[in-house]
């Protein structure tokens, strides 16, 4: 996790944008904006549009510094935040039809591609081609499925993951076993472990999940 | 509680916001300082950014943020003489003093030089903007909700006088002064000014409603400064 600014450094830091102080402008950005933009990224943008997000998001709080009062709980950080996910709803009105993508391109759901003619029956499946579309209503929801497909990984072990993140970017067995340096029945062997935890890891987490979501793990779930 | 139930606690916490802002919940009302750590730590850490995007991203943001400052010092300075002007006015009053050309308030708004022509010139019905490319206007020239309902309004009242009076003065122009003409003129001008002309409704105001939802959006956009 990254550490946040303490109290008088970040009060520092405030009152150099009330300031109007370039520098304040500076490490503001440099603080703020890889984790801006990683959020933005999550949430189905694409790069150069998660990008701009993040940069309006930025903009905006500068414009708005005077009206930002700290309260218990409320950092700048969560502020910009706040920020950002209005400027992503607002990203989302203008693109009526955006693309989701995932971040590790993994989904483990129906209406996927099984490009894999000898895939094994019943493995989990790449992300299909055609890209989702997302709705302003929906703009958290690539999130949390990024945030469920984080908690699914992590219960991976490092060969799993690496089979599984590279499936979901639309590799071949053959070409995951060939970038790996390892054999083609260790691929197989690999995805069907990685679906057995990630089946385990989603029934301990299923019942906080939205149903969007859950539908999305359907078959892990079954 | 063990370090799993924790991790698991704390997921359950960030499934039910994130859930709570899918379904149209306020981003205001949710996300804090525990909101952003859990999503931060669940998302992993942040990509590296190059160089030449950050260096882009500081240079951008040092120079909205002298633009803002320039923009509120012309604003201050010239309150007093806005009194009886249109929004168009405020803007051509501001862009020329701070020294931007047409194109450049365009490539702020993200909208085309054209419109931003029109709306110097109060050629674009209040109507025809949406609510957010107000807010981006209010926010960029700096000017407050209430100036904004008094400039509009101003704006409403020249657009009905341009239409009224410049068809009659337009056809005035064509042949001489007949007396079907000066009667056209008459009436155009006691339709543009209806509060001399007791017979007519009163001058239409702006849509309460276009004030109403400009306020929310400053709002969520967290402007307070601009709702005085």
């Amino acid at each position: 996790m990254a550490k946040w600014l303490d109290a008088a450094a970040e009060a520092a830091l405030v009152q150099g944008l009330r300031d109007r102080d370039p520098d304040a402008a500076a490490d503001l950005v440099r603080l703020c904006l890889p984790e801006l933009l990683g959020t933005a990224r999550q949430s189905g943008l694409h790069d150069q549009d998660a990008y701009a997000v993040a940069n309006e998001a930025l903009e905006r709080a500068v414009r708005a510094i005077d009206s930002f009062r700290p309260r218990p709980g409320a950092t700048v950080r969560s502020w910009l935040f706040r920020i950002l996910f209005n400027c992503i709803k607002s990203a989302a009105r203008k693109e009526k039809r955006l693309r989701a993508h995932e971040v590790t391109g993994i989904e483990f759901g129906e209406s996927a591609v099984d490009r894999d003619t000898e895939a094994v029956e019943g493995d989990p499946v790449v992300a299909p081609a055609v890209p989702t579309p997302i709705t302003e209503e929906h703009v958290p929801a690539p999130i949390a499925l990024a945030v469920v497909t984080s908690v699914l990984l992590d219960c991976m072990s490092p060969r799993e993951r690496d089979v599984m993140t590279r499936q979901g970017h639309g590799m071949s067995d053959e070409q995951i076993a060939a970038d790996l340096g390892i054999r083609l029945g260790a691929v197989r062997a690999a995805r069907l472990r990685a679906r057995k935890r990630a089946a385990e890891a989603l029934k301990d987490i299923a019942p906080t999940l939205d149903e969007t979501i859950q539908r999305r793990f359907r078959k892990l779930l079954n | 509680m063990t370090k799993r139930e924790s991790s698991k606690r704390t997921f359950e916490d960030l499934a039910e916001k994130l859930h709570q802002l899918n379904t149209g919940a306020a981003p205001d009302d949710i996300i804090d300082d525990a909101f952003v750590d859990a999503l931060v730590e669940w998302l992993g850490p942040a990509e590296s950014i190059s160089s030449e995007a950050m260096h882009f991203a500081i240079t951008q943001l040092q120079s909205a943020m002298k633009d803002g400052g320039r923009v509120a010092a012309i604003r201050r300075e010239y309150s007093h003489a806005a009194e009886e002007k249109t929004f168009g006015q405020v803007m051509n009053e501001v862009r020329t003093k701070a020294g931007w050309n047409l194109a450049t308030v365009a490539q702020k708004l993200g909208s085309e030089t054209s419109l931003v022509d029109r709306l110097e010139r109060d050629l674009v019905p209040l109507a025809q903007l949406t609510v957010r490319q107000w807010a981006d206007l209010l926010e960029l020239f700096c000017v407050r909700l209430e100036e904004f309902a008094r400039f509009a309004t101003r704006t409403a009242f020249a657009q009905a006088l341009q239409k009224e009076l410049g068809g009659a003065y337009a056809r005035s122009r064509t042949a001489a002064n007949s007396a079907q003409h000066g009667r056209e003129l008459g009436h155009a001008i006691a339709r543009a000014f209806p509060h001399r002309d007791k017979s007519a409704n009163a001058p239409a105001g702006i849509d309460q409603t276009l004030i109403d939802r400009l306020g929310a959006e400053l709002r969520a956009r967290q402007r307070p400064d601009l709702l005085k």
